[in-house]
């Protein structure tokens, strides 16, 4: 019986996207390495959530996660406020009108990050510096720094922008001169199935729910703002909260640690070359706001799986160009469209404008209405589909 | 009479465009457009052939084929890469040598032979493919005699060439050569193509069973080749043995 050689990818960088990557592979018929350069922070405890709409969870689940295994938290309702009310008095409600599907899931990153590594058991992981990467035509050769070398049928960059590979590259790109901070707020305990959204002068406040008694707050501000000067101060920071979630919270404290992350726009104009695909926030970095930056990794992830087991199946190599194009095709077009949407959304809240201020009203009335909210629910969970 | 199969000059003609087989947007690239519809119509049929579920990994493993005029691997790879134990022949010594270099570089193991059909002694094949390659030689039945000699029984036999006809000068020598220079003006002589009555005669009288004959036309808008029951001009058939 002659030896059986399995096609082999290399998936770029060991974060939550390189991880989820080289799980999704798992079940197909190819070797994976996943490689990492740095070192990661040793027992770094983070307050990062991410929101898993509930399409994106359909997928982890298809791709062997269990959903009670990373503590998702289902959303029932999201309450957009236009600024700050005082009565707390809601613009939009968001929920779904099939009461039994949820519109999202919120979900503590590092406890996601954590199970789906103990799903990788199989996939070897190389932590170890690039030196560069050669192969025209042929199978792509990694050299690492102490020389040794690893050839694959095709590369997934998911990070390392240090690289020729990806410096290259055309992007668009712009700075949003905001900065997120997330941190968690301790609360009574009550029913806390809904997110909301406050739409704040130096840019948007979201509460969203991770437990009865707990919820992780995401504050978008603009740079040296009066807003950033209340989130980097701790009782300013804890005295506002405690006066803007009036009605609904009773805020008993919140962490001291802030994590930080600088807001920016960037969409790579083309996602693929020879044996080569970049996924993940490199190709589309979008604003917080919608909380959709990893639905759509989430959805990138599921569609190039899908092409590849089929492509298997009927002998191709996997990193042929022809099949690479597919999945750029079938991608790109709708995630342009997808963060320019979001984009858009972005600068619609930020401004202070009066007219733009009657706009947003009146299209928040708009979206109150049951159809076009199924609509706008349905873009959310799925993203755009031609 | 003349009992070898390949015709020299025809030879030459392939290894000359030999070392360009494998860049998708070179000299080939017309093949490389037409390999994926032959190769997913091999697979599917070879393995409802064989009843060999495709969701299975290496679902083509229990299985040995031989690929006639396999130029620079270009078939013999995908079958490799599903686990079937490939042998590839061509009369060219330059194609034999290029589809070496890149079945090697790629990570796979193919036994290429720079052999005719009638010089493969004592061994016998469950699949076994001659593309594209009929009508390039001399003696149609003898090289037709010679391959299905290699089949083992229960085993399944392609050939795929391209029917002879008005249309078919105009598509595949005007067309094809002159007007869209997708081959080298000489490439084809319309005088070797093969009608599909003639094929299945002529291989009927190897104890041969014809299962079926598909056409593979060219969507000039779609710029895209695709299966159909239009065998007018390219077409491959399909024989048992039992």
């Amino acid at each position: 019986m002659k030896n059986l050689i399995k096609q082999k990818v290399a998936v770029l960088g060991s974060g939550l996207t390189g991880k989820a990557i080289a799980m999704a592979l798992l079940d197909l018929n190819i070797d994976v390495d996943l490689i990492e350069q740095t070192s990661p922070p040793k027992n770094f405890k983070s307050n990062v959530t991410l929101s898993i709409s509930d399409a994106s969870l359909k997928i982890l689940q298809s791709l062997g996660m269990k959903k009670n295994k990373f503590n998702s938290w289902p959303l029932q309702k999201i309450i957009l406020f236009d600024g700050l009310t005082k009565e707390a008095k809601p613009d939009t409600e968001f929920y779904n009108i099939d009461n039994k599907k949820f519109l999202s899931h919120i979900v503590k990153r590092n406890v996601l990050e954590k199970e789906i590594s103990n799903k990788l058991k199989k996939v070897k992981f190389i932590k170890k510096k690039i030196l560069s990467i050669e192969g025209k035509g042929f199978l792509k050769k990694i050299i690492f720094q102490n020389k040794k070398t690893s050839e694959y049928n095709l590369i997934i960059a998911t990070q390392f922008s240090n690289l020729k590979l990806l410096s290259n590259e055309k992007k668009l790109n712009w700075d949003y001169s905001e900065t997120a901070y997330t941190f968690v707020i301790h609360h009574k305990k009550l029913t806390n199935n809904c997110a909301r959204q406050f739409f704040l002068k130096d840019g948007p406040l979201a509460f969203l729910p991770i437990s009865n008694t707990h919820t992780s707050i995401v504050w978008s501000v603009k740079n040296k703002s009066d807003a950033e000067k209340i989130v980097l101060n701790y009782e300013a920071r804890l005295n506002f909260l405690k006066m803007i979630s009036v009605g609904f919270y009773e805020v008993i404290g919140c962490t001291n640690k802030l994590e930080k992350f600088d807001l920016t726009f960037a969409f790579l104009r083309r996602t693929v070359l020879s044996r080569v695909i970049f996924m993940g926030d490199i190709t589309h970095k979008i604003h917080p706001i919608a909380g959709q930056g990893w639905n759509m990794t989430l959805r990138d992830i599921n569609i190039l799986v899908s092409i590849l087991k089929e492509k298997l199946n009927k002998g191709y190599d996997i990193g042929d160009l022809g099949i690479l194009k597919e999945y750029e095709k079938k991608t790109k077009a709708s995630n342009l469209l997808f963060a320019m949407s979001i984009d858009l959304i972005r600068k619609a809240f930020r401004s202070q404008s009066p007219a733009i201020s009657k706009l947003r009203k009146k299209s928040f009335s708009i979206a109150s209405q049951p159809t076009v909210m199924n609509k706008i629910i349905d873009l959310a969970d799925k993203g755009l589909r031609f | 009479m003349n009992k070898k199969t390949a015709n020299e000059q025809e030879v030459k003609k392939f290894s000359d465009m030999a070392s360009e087989w494998w860049d998708p947007n070179g000299k080939f690239s017309p093949l490389h457009k037409f390999n994926p519809v032959r190769q997913e119509y091999l697979i599917d049929r070879i393995s409802s052939h064989f009843s060999l579920n495709l969701d299975k990994n290496f679902s083509f493993s229990n299985l040995t084929l031989l690929d006639i005029g396999c130029g620079g691997g270009l078939l013999c790879e995908p079958f490799a890469r599903l686990g079937a134990q490939v042998t590839g022949i061509d009369a060219s010594k330059n194609n034999i040598e290029v589809a070496k270099v890149h079945a090697q570089k790629t990570n796979l193991q193919i036994q290429y032979l720079n052999k005719l059909p009638e010089e493969i002694k004592n061994k016998k094949f469950d699949v076994i493919l001659c593309m594209e390659v009929i009508e390039h030689v001399d003696n149609v039945n003898f090289f037709i005699e010679s391959c299905s000699k290699l089949l083992n029984k229960n085993g399944i036999i392609f050939f795929a060439t391209i029917n002879r006809n008005p249309k078919s000068y105009l598509f595949a020598i005007v067309g094809a050569e002159y007007v869209l220079r997708w081959l080298p003006i000489g490439t084809h002589d319309w005088k070797k193509f093969v009608k599909p009555q003639e094929m299945i005669n002529y291989v009927s009288t190897q104890q041969l069973i014809h299962q079926e004959t598909k056409g593979v036309t060219f969507n000039p808008i779609l710029n895209k080749w695709s299966l159909s029951n239009d065998a007018s001009v390219n077409y491959m058939t399909c024989f048992t043995k039992s």
